[in-house]
C-alpha cells in the first residue's frame, strides 16, 4: 500500500489524510509553505549599522519608515546607555544612514524600549511614541524630506495657541494623517483619533475627530480594509474593533464591528489587500468588510511546542510585517516568528528563527531605479558602468577583473553568476545542456568600487567544467547606472558580462622519466599529481607544447612512446573537465636516455701505467641504478658496475681528456646517456677505509671428541664496491657477515675494493689442541 | 519603478536588515526543519509495517537533508538517511528512495520500522545552500499488520 503524507499545508492538525494524531505538534520552521510543497527560506542580509552616539552604541532600531517620495526612509535607534532616541535617514534600500537629530531622552519611568510608529503622506514623515502615558510621551515629530529636517508637529487644539501633538500612533488614509490617542495637551483622551486636514497632513482642526468606543480604552492602530468600498478602515483596540465608513469628513462615521476582537498592541496588525491582519486576545484573525476569519486554529498555538523553539517575546514590542516577494506575514515575537503564508490563496502557517537577527521593527521599504538626487549624493544613481575586463577560472573558482568608468567610489558593485551549460562526459563526448538565457544570481556582499581603473574579486563554488556568465553593475543606494537597472543582467549593456568556463585546477607535473620497456622500445614516463578533486578527471599531456596524449581517469602517469631517443624534451600537462583544460602544470625537461652523469671530477692518483701516462681516479655522484663508462681521449671505455662510484684509468699527464656516461642494460640492450667531461677537481673519499675485521673466536682449545663449530667473520667497511675474503670465503660483498669452519690455525684476509683501487685487513684464528 | 523590500531593525544592535535575500542570515546558514503531519495509515488503533518512504525534492540548490522516520512520535534515529544532490543550474525534480525494510516478493512477508503513527522529521545539514530548495512531497509504502500476525 502507498500513501502520500501532506506537506506544505502548515502547523494544521485537522489535514491529515488518514488518522491524524489529535495531539501531536507539527513543526515546520524556516520554510515558506506553497500548496502541498515546502521551499526554504530566504535569508537576511545587514544592509547598515546606525553609528554609536556620545560614545554609546545604538542598542536597537526601534523604527523603519519608508519616505517612498524620496526613495529613502528613516530609521530611529534607541540608545539604552544614555536613554537617547535619534532619528536617521537612510536610503531606500536601507543603506547610507545619516544622522538628522536627536528626537528624545526617554523619561526613566516611560516604557522601556520605546516603541514607535511612522507614517507618510505628501512627501512627509510622522513619528510618533507609542507610550501608554501621555505625559511620558514624546512629541510627535514631523520629517520634510525635501528640508531633511525633523520638527515637532504642532497644533491648536485646546484653543491656548500651538502646542505639540503627542499622538501615540499615526498612520496615513487617502489625503489624510491620522493620529490617535492624544485629544489636547490638557486632556487626557486615549479613544481620541483625530484627521488631518486633506492633502495637508500636519494641519489639525480641534473639531476633526473620531471617538472610538469607550472613553478612556486606548486605540491602539489603525489599518485599512475592504479597499473597493466606502467603508475603508479598520480601528482596533485591544477589546475590540471598529468601522470607519465613508470617504471623506462629509461623509465620515463610525460604529462598532468586532467586540472583543481587537489588537494586543500598535504595530500587531498588518493590512495585505482588502483584508486585516491582527492578533488579539485570542490569537490572530483576519477580516474584511464581509467576513471575519479566525486564524488561531491552524496554528493551534495552545499546543506545546516544541523544546528547542525560542520562547515568545512579549506582545508590546511585537510586530507585524509583510514580506513581498514571499507573500508571507511574519509576526515577530522576539527570537520566535510565526508566518502566515498568503501564497497561492491559501493561509498556512510555519515559523521561522532568525538567531542572528532578532528585530524590534520591520517595515517596507522603497528603493527606486531612477529617483531624485538626496541631499548628500547618496540617492544619484551612477553615472558609468563597470566592464568586465577579465575572468580567470581555477578549481571551481574564479577570479574577476572589471574596469572601472566614471566612479567616484561611493558606489557597490554588484557582480551576478549564472551557470550557461551543464555538460557531461569526457573530452571527446560530451552531452548536456546550454541554456540560452541562463538565470543569474547575485553573489553577496557587494563590493565596495575604489578610484582604481581595474579591481578584481573573487566567486567560488562552480562546478568544474561548466559554463558560466558573469556580470557586474554598480549601485548607490538603491540607484544604478543607466542601462543597468534591469533585475536580469541580460538586460544590461554587453560588455557588462562575460561567459568563462569553470576550469580545473592545473595539475603538479613530478617528474619525467627515461625507461626501456622492451628490447626494442623506450618510453619517457610522465608523473604527475592532479589537483585536489581532479581526481575524477583525465589529464592531457603535451610534448613542447604540442599534445601527446591522455592519461585516462585513475592514473597518475602517462608513458610517451615517440619521443626521440637520445635528445631533450619539455613536458607539461593539463586536467580537462567536460572539455574544460585547466592551466599547464609546471614543465619539467628530460632527455630520453639515463641520466648524464653528475659532479664529474678527476684527480692525480697512485698507480701503475704504461708509458708515459699516468693514473687519474674518476669520479661521479653515484646513481645506483647505472653503470657507468669512462673513456680517455675518446678512446675504448671502461667499464664500472652499477652503484659504483668511481674508476682509475690511465691518461696524458698534460689535458687529459676524460669522460664519463651512465648506462643501463634490459632486456639485453644498454642505452647510454651523454658523455660528460670531467673536470679536475677534489674527490669525495679515496680508497676503501677497513674499520674492523673480527672473528668470534680468536682462540678455541679444541680437545679430539670436540664438535666442531662454526666461526663468524664480521667486518665494518666504508666506501667499497666489493668485498672478499681468501681461504676459499669468496665474494661478501653483500653479506653482513661469513660463517668458517676452521680446522686449523688460520689467518683470513679481507680485501675491500672500490673505483680507486683496493685495501685489506686481516684476522687470526689460533687452534689450540688439548688432550 | 519603486521596489518594495522589507527589512527589519535589529533588537541588539542598531542593524539595519534585509529580508528575503540570499540564502544565508547575513552569513549564518539557515537551519531547516520539516516536521511532516502524523498519519496512521491502518487507522488509529490498527498498527503498520513501513517499508519504505519516498521523499521528492525540487530544487537549484546544493541538497543535504536529514530524515528521520518518527514512529508513534518517538524518533527512530538509526533509520535516518540523508539526500544528498549537487546544484543544477535549472529545477530538477529527485525522488529519493529508502527502504525501511523488506517485503517479499509475493507481499506476504514484510520487515520494516513498526507502529500506527509515522512521521518523517527532514532536517538540513549544514543549512540550506544558494538556490531554491522545494520539498514537495513524502510518500509512505506499507502494510498493516494482519490479524493472524503476532502484534509483539
Amino acid at each position: 500500500m502507498h500513501k502520500v503524507i501532506p506537506m506544505g499545508m502548515g502547523l494544521d492538525r485537522h489535514t491529515g489524510i488518514m488518522a491524524v494524531d489529535p495531539l501531536t505538534m507539527y513543526d515546520m520552521r524556516n520554510v515558506r509553505p506553497l500548496v502541498g510543497k515546502l521551499q526554504a527560506r530566504r535569508g537576511v542580509l545587514v544592509q547598515s549599522e546606525l553609528p554609536a552616539q556620545g560614545g554609546q552604541p545604538c542598542t536597537s532600531v526601534r523604527l523603519l519608515q519608508s519616505v517612498r517620495s524620496q526613495s529613502e526612509g528613516i530609521a530611529v535607534g534607541y540608545y539604552h546607555g544614555n536613554r537617547e532616541v535619534h532619528v536617521y535617514r537612510i536610503a531606500g534600500d536601507g543603506t547610507a544612514p545619516a544622522h538628522i537629530a536627536k528626537w528624545f531622552d526617554l523619561p526613566a519611568t516611560a516604557a522601556t524600549p520605546p516603541i514607535f510608529t511612522g507614517a507618510e503622506s505628501y512627501g512627509k514623515a510622522f513619528l510618533a511614541h507609542d507610550e501608554a502615558r501621555q505625559s511620558l510621551r514624546a512629541n510627535t515629530q514631523l520629517y520634510d524630506a525635501s528640508k531633511g529636517t525633523l520638527a515637532d508637529l504642532e497644533a491648536n487644539l485646546d484653543g491656548k495657541g500651538d502646542a505639540p501633538i503627542r499622538f501615540r500612533g499615526v498612520d496615513t488614509w487617502s489625503d489624510y494623517l491620522l493620529g490617535w490617542g492624544f485629544a489636547s495637551p490638557s486632556d487626557i483622551r486615549p479613544e481620541f483619533l483625530r484627521v488631518s486636514q486633506p492633502g495637508e497632513p500636519d494641519l489639525f482642526d480641534p473639531e476633526h475627530y473620531f471617538i472610538v468606543g469607550d472613553r478612556g480604552s486606548p486605540v491602539h492602530t489603525v489599518k485599512h480594509a475592504s479597499a473597493n468600498t466606502s467603508s475603508s478602515l479598520v480601528a482596533l483596540k485591544p477589546t475590540g474593533s471598529f468601522r470607519i465608513i465613508g470617504s471623506s469628513r462629509l461623509d465620515f462615521g463610525i460604529m462598532p464591528s468586532y467586540a472583543l476582537i481587537g489588537c494586543l498592541s500598535s504595530r500587531l496588525a498588518v493590512s495585505v489587500r482588502d483584508t486585516v491582519y491582527a492578533w488579539g486576545f485570542d490569537g490572530p484573525w483576519s477580516a474584511t468588510y464581509q467576513q471575519l476569519l479566525d486564524l488561531e486554529e491552524p496554528l493551534a498555538i495552545d499546543n506545546p511546542f516544541p523544546a528547542d523553539l525560542p520562547a515568545a517575546g512579549p506582545a508590546r514590542e511585537a510586530f507585524a510585517l509583510y514580506v513581498p516577494g514571499e507573500k508571507v506575514i511574519e509576526w515577530h515575537f522576539g527570537d520566535r516568528i510565526y508566518v502566515l503564508s498568503l501564497a497561492d490563496g491559501g493561509l498556512r502557517w510555519s515559523l521561522r528563527e532568525r538567531p542572528g537577527a532578532r528585530a524590534a521593527s520591520g517595515a517596507l521599504m522603497f528603493s527606486a531605479a531612477f529617483g531624485e538626487a538626496l541631499a548628500d549624493g547618496s540617492g544619484v544613481a551612477p553615472t558609468g558602468g563597470p566592464t568586465v575586463a577579465a575572468v580567470t577560472s581555477a578549481g571551481g573558482s574564479a577570479t574577476v577583473t572589471w574596469a572601472n568608468n566614471s566612479q567616484d567610489g561611493t558606489e557597490l558593485l554588484e557582480v551576478w553568476v549564472a551557470q550557461t551549460t551543464n555538460v557531461r562526459g569526457t573530452q571527446k563526448i560530451i552531452t548536456g545542456e546550454v541554456f540560452t538565457n541562463p538565470a543569474y544570481q547575485r553573489q553577496l556582499p557587494d563590493r565596495r568600487v575604489t578610484a582604481a581603473s581595474e579591481e578584481t574579486t573573487d566567486i567560488s563554488g562552480l562546478s568544474i567544467g561548466q559554463g558560466y556568465s558573469v556580470a557586474v553593475r554598480y549601485r548607490r543606494g538603491g540607484r544604478y547606472s543607466p542601462g543597468y537597472e534591469s533585475d536580469d543582467p541580460n538586460e544590461w549593456p554587453a560588455a557588462s558580462r562575460m561567459a568563462f568556463t569553470a576550469s580545473p585546477a592545473a595539475p603538479t607535473l613530478d617528474s619525467v622519466r627515461f625507461l626501456r620497456t622492451s628490447s626494442y622500445e623506450t618510453v619517457m614516463r610522465v608523473s604527475f599529481t592532479p589537483a585536489v578533486g581532479n581526481e575524477e578527471f583525465e589529464h592531457v599531456v603535451y610534448r613542447a607544447g604540442v599534445k601527446i596524449g591522455t592519461a585516462p581517469v585513475g592514473t597518475t602517469t602517462y608513458d610517451d612512446t615517440s619521443a626521440a631517443a637520445g635528445a631533450n624534451h619539455a613536458y607539461t600537462v593539463r586536467t580537462i573537465a567536460h572539455g574544460a583544460l585547466s592551466d599547464p602544470s609546471n614543465e619539467v625537461s628530460a632527455r630520453s636516455s639515463p641520466d648524464a652523469p653528475a659532479n664529474v671530477v678527476y684527480r692525480r692518483f697512485s698507480g701503475d701505467c704504461p708509458g708515459t701516462d699516468v693514473t687519474y681516479a674518476v669520479q661521479w655522484a653515484t646513481r645506483p641504478e647505472y653503470g657507468t663508462e669512462v673513456r680517455v681521449a675518446a678512446g675504448t671505455p671502461s667499464t664500472a658496475p652499477s652503484g659504483a662510484r668511481s674508476l682509475r684509468v690511465c691518461a696524458p699527464v698534460a689535458n687529459p681528456v676524460i669522460e664519463a656516461r651512465h648506462f643501463t642494460e634490459e632486456f639485453g640492450t644498454r642505452d647510454y646517456s651523454e658523455w660528460v667531461q670531467a673536470a679536475a677537481g677534489s674527490l669525495v673519499g679515496g680508497l676503501p677505509v677497513i674499520n674492523s675485521f673480527t672473528a668470534s673466536h680468536s682462540r678455541i682449545e679444541r680437545a679430539p671428541n670436540d664438535p666442531i663449530f662454526p666461526v663468524q667473520l664480521r667486518w665494518d667497511v666504508d666506501d667499497f664496491t666489493s668485498l672478499s675474503i681468501d681461504r676459499g670465503v669468496g665474494d661478501v660483498t653483500d653479506l653482513p657477515f661469513a660463517e668458517v669452519i676452521v680446522g686449523d690455525s688460520t689467518t683470513y684476509t679481507l680485501t675491500a675494493t672500490n673505483g680507486l683501487g683496493s685495501n685489506t685487513k686481516t684476522v687470526r684464528i689460533e687452534i689450540v689442541r688439548i688432550r | 519603478m519603486t521596489i518594495p523590500r522589507a527589512m527589519i531593525g535589529s533588537a541588539t544592535d542598531g542593524r539595519i536588515i534585509l529580508l528575503n535575500e540570499g540564502h544565508q542570515d547575513d552569513g549564518e546558514p539557515i537551519p531547516l526543519r520539516v516536521t511532516g503531519n502524523p498519519c496512521a495509515p491502518g487507522g488509529a488503533a490498527n498498527e503498520c509495517y513501513f517499508h519504505r518512504v519516498y521523499v521528492t525534492v525540487t530544487h537549484t540548490a546544493r541538497i543535504h537533508l536529514r530524515c528521520t522516520p518518527i514512529i508513534n512520535r518517538e524518533h527512530v534515529p538509526e533509520a535516518a538517511f540523508d539526500i544528498e544532490l549537487p546544484p543544477t543550474p535549472e529545477r530538477r525534480s529527485h525522488t529519493h528512495e529508502e527502504d525501511l525494510g523488506a517485503v517479499s516478493a509475493y507481499g506476504n512477508y514484510v520487515e520494516g520500522l513498526r507502529g500506527r503513527w509515522f512521521q518523517l522529521e527532514i532536517n538540513s545539514v549544514g543549512g540550506v545552500h544558494s538556490g531554491d530548495t522545494i520539498i514537495d512531497q513524502v510518500a509512505l509504502d506499507y502494510l498493516p499488520v494482519s490479524p493472524t500476525r503476532p502484534t509483539e
